[in-house]
């Protein structure tokens, strides 16, 4: 069910008039994992039954860590190995399937359900990390484990969040799962710019841009400059996309109590790869930060044989976005996108722009910001491009642009991504200056026409399901 | 809690102006008719070209049509002429509007017509039928083909879509709305660099982004994408759709006409070893075989056929040259076995 569906808001309208009714957190919080399976296995029933075998296992794991005597890294050993197997034969299978296939009916055997194709649960790769950090921090002993299967459950499997983040920790998450929510009129308060914002994100802007960014990305053999006017496009989709699904999410969960976190931070005025980075998909690059970053820099500086200090500058932040590469997805392009914001972070670091340098004055601070937005851009397109070799053929044999129609296409792409960022950068302005107030609502009242004035046109898929 | 209020009124005050301007510029009067309207001019270029013509076998369909069937191939192996009618991005309504208005009325009727389509296409008559789609059924649509507008656009809507459009001024003209908001924003630079209008863009899209542009893997996606609608629950399931489809009034239209329906089903290469097809489409097929069988109708199915095969497809819809002689072929051999029985 998507959040924009009108089956979503009825379903989601029984759900939060019953999530109130009950007024008891011993009843609410099953309520919740009830609907919570229900919205996961609405379409396909056994990922429900995949989430629910998963949580159980990680459930009990845990506990067993604590147990006296317990071999904590055998179990998280264990754990990771079930997490990470599950979601990599999930995200990684169709990948090979085909070639492995072939191989082996070449070889004389028969192996017609090698070809079936096997779709990754929605959201797997966004539980997976949730749990993987729950997992990780109990056998740290950060975190002690849950007792209430109930609430270890929900907090895995919260529908708000379950599809594409954000990945709240346990610590942010668990604490409210097990406190009494009763209802307040400031979670409606909280929640109604969100789900406009979100609305309009996804319908105005992120819905718009895409008929003509696809489009682009789906030609043969494109000139480069319909392609760099695409990129820009696809670097305003992205954002109003994700960032979408990350307000309605969390619009969703306030209105059932809940206050979850926010997930992006005007990243397009990031001045450093590694500002970017704390301002995009926030839970995301925390987990990464966590669980990869530190870790494998802290095992290079305690290493006998000491690395040069460039390398161990290096070394893990190449790690940390690769893995972010591939967590993404199965396509190399997903890969090199990651190496190559591993090198941008390495590189500025090792130029001495790393996470606390500040411009020293306003014009250095637009140079920085011009470069910046550019190699992100640049980024978008690695990571849009439909394969490898469709982008090297472009910048290799590609014309600069191959007729006037690829003048006219890229001006309206140009026009149409400034004409559809206003908004966002009059909402930023709206933030610095006149955070409340007449103008606010106003803002709030205009955008909601716009939502009404662009509904009924094809809505697809936000882009952040398929990872 | 103020917020909210102030939004609130903000609302109220941008909805008034908003309908105030819809009111003066758009409206005729109120409530508004749900629905686009059918304007009355309507275009015969078919009915004229079978008086003129005469073909025996009418073929209708699509883009797929005009890429797996050659005519003249055809006339010559059934040595009778045949006439093909192709509109790309047609859907069942389209066709129902061009059988009704333009081959049911000419004078001259053809002994067969054979409608080419793809899965559940007959018995979903909300596929193509927006925006641009619209634009072409108008085309062949009178001003009082209401059937049409009921099944195509109206049934498609929700109450609540109904509602807003019958008495909500910004969402009855929000196509309107949207153009002056948008559109004329996003297309004035290109007045001033190229001196260049709403049309030259048109035409600009339509020169860069042809079919043939397109990289295959990503035309195929596009397509099946754009073709999901064919296969949701409620497209799959036939008895329920038929009643609410083009199909037995193009049945109905073409008894009264002493015309031969003949239903071609299509191959596509939507589904695969990988992705099989679903168990629903084999039981929508064996349902609309039954009710091609209860009303004199002939279906040629040959979305299994193994003679086409994948290295014959230019894409996951349409045919090669090779494959359109040989689909062709095949046609016509149908046509004729089923003519001697």
């Amino acid at each position: 069910m998507s959040f924009i569906s009108l089956e979503f808001w009825a379903f989601f309208t029984v759900i939060l008039l019953f999530h109130w009714l009950i007024r008891n957190r011993h009843f609410q919080n099953p309520w919740l994992l009830f609907a919570s399976y229900i919205f996961y296995g609405w379409l396909t029933p056994w990922y429900a039954i995949l989430l629910a075998a998963s949580t159980l296992a990680d459930f009990y794991i845990a506990r067993r860590m604590k147990q006296p005597g317990s071999r904590r890294q055998i179990h998280l050993a264990l754990s990771i190995l079930l997490n990470v197997g599950v979601l990599a034969f999930f995200k990684y299978y169709n990948f090979f399937n085909t070639q492995v296939a072939e191989a082996l009916t070449g070889a004389g055997f028969s192996v017609d359900w090698f070809f079936i194709k096997i779709l990754l649960p929605a959201g797997m790769s966004f539980y997976t990390l949730r749990k993987l950090a729950y997992m990780i921090d109990v056998s740290r002993g950060l975190l002690e484990p849950s007792e209430d299967l109930v609430s270890f459950a929900l907090f895995v499997s919260f529908f708000p969040q379950l599809v594409a983040g954000p990945i709240d920790r346990y610590q942010t998450l668990m604490p409210q799962i097990q406190e009494t929510r009763i209802w307040q009129p400031r979670f409606f308060y909280s929640a109604w710019p969100l789900l406009v914002t979100g609305f309009f994100k996804k319908i105005v802007i992120a819905d718009t841009v895409r008929s003509i960014v696809d489009r682009i990305f789906a030609l043969g053999e494109p000139s480069v400059i319909l392609v760099l006017a695409g990129a820009l496009g696809f670097t305003l989709q992205i954002l109003a996309d994700f960032s979408a699904y990350t307000d309605l999410s969390r619009g969703l969960a306030q209105l059932l109590g809940f206050s979850t976190s926010e997930n992006f931070n005007k990243p397009y005025l990031s001045l450093t790869p590694t500002d970017f980075w704390n301002r995009w998909h926030i839970t995301l690059s925390t987990w990464l930060r966590d669980y990869i970053f530190f870790p494998v820099r802290r095992a290079l500086l305690r290493r006998t044989k000491p690395l040069p200090g460039w390398l161990n500058q290096s070394i893990p932040p190449l790690v940390t976005m690769f893995v972010s590469g591939i967590w993404h997805g199965a396509e190399l392009t997903f890969v090199v996108w990651g190496i190559y914001y591993g090198f941008l972070i390495a590189g500025y670091q090792l130029a001495g722009l790393g996470g606390n340098w500040k411009p020293a004055n306003r014009f250095t601070g637009v140079l920085a910001w011009l470069v910046m937005i550019t190699l992100v851009a640049f980024g978008w397109l690695i990571f849009r491009a439909p394969s490898l070799p469709w982008l090297s053929d472009l910048f290799l044999h590609s014309e600069w642009a191959s007729g006037r129609s690829d003048l006219i296409i890229a001006v309206i792409v140009l026009s149409m991504t400034a004409v559809y960022a206003l908004p966002l950068v009059i909402k930023h302005l709206l933030d610095e200056h006149y955070p409340r107030g007449f103008a606010y609502s106003m803002y709030y009242a205009a955008l909601t026409l716009c939502i009404i004035i662009f509904t009924n046109s094809v809505t697809s898929d936000f882009i952040y399901f398929q990872f | 809690m103020r917020e909210f209020k102030q939004y609130l009124l903000s609302l109220m005050i941008l909805s008034g102006i908003l309908s105030a301007f819809v009111f003066l510029r758009y409206a005729d009067g109120y409530p508004f008719p749900v629905g686009p309207q059918f304007n009355p001019q309507i275009r015969h270029i078919y009915e004229i070209t079978i008086e003129k013509e005469q073909p025996q076998i009418v073929v209708i369909g699509d883009s797929v049509a005009a890429s797996n069937i050659d005519p003249d191939l055809m006339t010559i192996q059934l040595k009778e002429p045949v006439m093909m009618i192709t509109e790309f991005g047609g859907g069942s309504a389209l066709f129902y509007l061009i059988i009704k208005n333009n081959i049911a009325t000419a004078e001259y009727k053809p002994d067969v017509l054979v409608l080419m389509f793809r899965d559940t296409v007959l018995t979903s008559p909300g596929f193509r039928v927006r925006g641009s789609y619209f634009a072409v059924l108008d085309e062949y649509a009178r001003r009082d083909d209401d059937l049409a507008l009921k099944l195509a656009v109206l049934d498609q809507m929700s109450p609540l879509e109904k509602l807003a459009e019958r008495y909500f001024p910004p969402y009855w003209a929000r196509w309107d709305l949207r153009s002056i908001l948008v559109f004329k924003t996003i297309n004035s630079p290109l007045w001033f660099l190229f001196g260049c209008d709403a049309t030259c863009y048109e035409s600009a899209m339509e020169e860069r982004f042809d079919d043939e542009a397109l990289e295959v893997d990503e035309l195929t996606e596009t397509m099946n994408s754009a073709e999901d609608f064919l296969y949701t629950d409620a497209n799959l399931d036939f008895e329920k759709q038929v009643e609410r489809s083009f199909l037995p009034e193009i049945v109905r239209i073409c008894k009264e006409n002493n015309i031969q329906l003949v239903l071609l089903r299509t191959k596509i290469q939507r589904f695969s070893r990988e992705n099989p097809e679903p168990a629903a489409l084999r039981e929508y097929i064996e349902d609309l075989n039954a009710y091609a069988e209860e009303n004199g109708v002939i279906l040629v199915d040959f979305a299994h056929d193994e003679r086409l095969q994948p290295a014959l497809f230019e894409d996951s819809h349409h045919l090669n040259e090779v494959g359109k002689r040989l689909f062709s072929e095949m046609l016509a051999e149908e046509i004729e076995s089923e003519a001697t029985r």
